[in-house]
């Protein structure tokens, strides 16, 4: 199981699957899971991660030109 | 033997990778696009943006996200035109389908904008000498069917889009017939905006197609809706390609149009063999063709009309005589007939598909000499 205390949000569904594709090829182990009402009243999707892969993940967004938001999720 | 020859109303048959998937879809994916995060609608979700992707890829943009689905090129020029602000003067190459003069004439008759007919040659390609010297304030906007669906011309897009580009002109393609065949770079030919169907030249499913804009802020939602995204607004949102795309995509539709971008027919004839095809029914007593005057500007389809008979009664004997379907009238572009001087009786077209073998031309050459001959 997977327990990241990260959330990135984007600002829709073509965002999020970019990012989990390139996470994926990137070899870093996130997750997508449902955006929490706390955050967003969006039905979408979002992006699990620990806080070790921030820096790796941020990297990633950028070489993307994705735009996102980063959350504390066990905060929420 | 093939005896279908109506593939510019919709292609088949199609790659059987394209109902494999469909079917696939419908029977053991499911799902709908970015509305929850369980697996499934991941999985839904990630083929609906390969498919996005793919296209982008075909089309020469790395801006995938800024191509919006909808049910066919129809749809999707409705989208364009009508939620296009501040064009004014449009000119429309002179071989243009009903999809674009429809919307046109009811944004006209709205007082809304004006359009005139760019410059031509007697075969419908628009006429560069001639559009070069147009002056810059003459249009806001133009538009260019690529590829005719009555008589076949390919238009010269990059030059066309050179001028625009000097001039200033805003530019749309209506890509229905020529998308997967006849190669555009909308980033380097300067195409603001493009059209296209899954179901034609793309040999996807019907109900199925989409547009690609450069600028969406220059084209106004005209669907409102549900898209998964910005749901605590009652605006749309500004990101592409939600903007555009409210209410479930064709999920089903998007499946079998990846298959077919994955699975392009391979030809069965070569280009010789339909130029020899085609030049074989014009040596045809009483045949007049429609056809490129450049050879090279002459994609695979063409129209003719017969001295004695009606396009609809040459149809019909074709398939009495050896069940050849073929398309006899408008052809929904009577503006195009009105240049080539074939209104309104139009013509009967014929469009082959890269299935067709060089003996299913060679049978539906004798099949029309011997109908015409009686």
């Amino acid at each position: 199981m997977f327990f990241g205390n990260k959330l990135a949000v984007f600002r829709n569904a073509r965002a999020v699957m970019k990012a989990d594709v390139s996470c994926r090829q990137a070899g870093l182990k996130a997750r997508i899971i449902a955006v929490p009402p706390t955050i967003s009243s969006d039905c979408g999707m979002c992006i699990q991660l620990t806080e070790s892969q921030i820096a790796d993940f941020a990297q990633l967004m950028d070489n993307l030109g994705l735009e996102t938001k980063l959350y504390d999720y066990p905060n929420l | 033997m093939n005896t279908y020859f109506d593939n510019a109303a919709t292609s088949f048959p199609k790659p059987p990778e394209v109902a494999q998937c469909m079917s696939h879809y419908m029977n053991d994916e499911g799902g709908t696009y970015g509305r929850a995060a369980y697996p499934r609608v991941q999985k839904a979700t990630a083929m609906v943006e390969q498919c996005r992707d793919t296209l982008a890829g075909l089309m020469g943009t790395d801006k995938a996200e800024n191509i919006a689905f909808s049910s066919n090129a129809t749809t999707a020029l409705n989208a364009l035109l009508l939620g296009m602000l501040g064009m004014k003067s449009v000119g429309i190459s002179p071989l243009e389908h009903n999809a674009v003069m429809r919307p046109l004439e009811y944004l006209r008759k709205r007082g809304r904008i004006e359009y005139s007919e760019l410059p031509k040659l007697a075969d419908g390609c628009v006429d560069l000498d001639k559009l070069s010297k147009i002056k810059q304030n003459a249009y806001n906007l133009i538009i260019i069917n690529h590829v005719s669906n009555v008589n076949g011309v390919i238009q010269p897009i990059y030059e066309i889009a050179g001028i625009a580009k000097d001039n200033g002109w805003f530019v749309i393609v209506d890509a229905s017939q020529s998308l997967g065949q006849i190669p555009i770079h909308v980033t380097h030919c300067n195409i603001d905006a493009l059209a296209f169907t899954g179901h034609k030249s793309l040999h996807g499913p019907t109900g199925i197609g989409g547009f690609y804009q450069k600028d969406p802020q220059t084209v106004h939602p005209t669907i409102f809706g549900g898209t998964g995204s910005n749901s605590n607004s009652y605006d749309m949102p500004d990101e592409v390609p939600d903007r555009y795309q409210a209410g479930t995509p064709n999920m089903v539709g998007i499946a079998g149009l990846l298959a077919a971008l994955k699975h392009p027919p391979i030809p069965q004839h070569s280009r010789e063999d339909f130029l020899d095809c085609m030049n074989e029914i014009r040596q045809i007593n009483g045949v007049t063709l429609f056809s490129a005057n450049d050879v090279s500007r002459q994609s695979e389809l063409f129209s003719l009309t017969h001295i004695r008979y009606s396009p609809a009664e040459i149809a019909q004997r074709l398939f009495d005589l050896n069940g050849i379907e073929v398309r006899a009238g408008l052809q929904c572009a009577p503006c195009a007939h009105n240049n080539l001087g074939t209104f309104p009786e139009g013509t009967l077209r014929i469009s082959p598909s890269p299935y067709h073998s060089q003996d299913d031309l060679l049978i539906l050459i004798k099949s029309l000499s011997d109908v015409l001959r009686k």
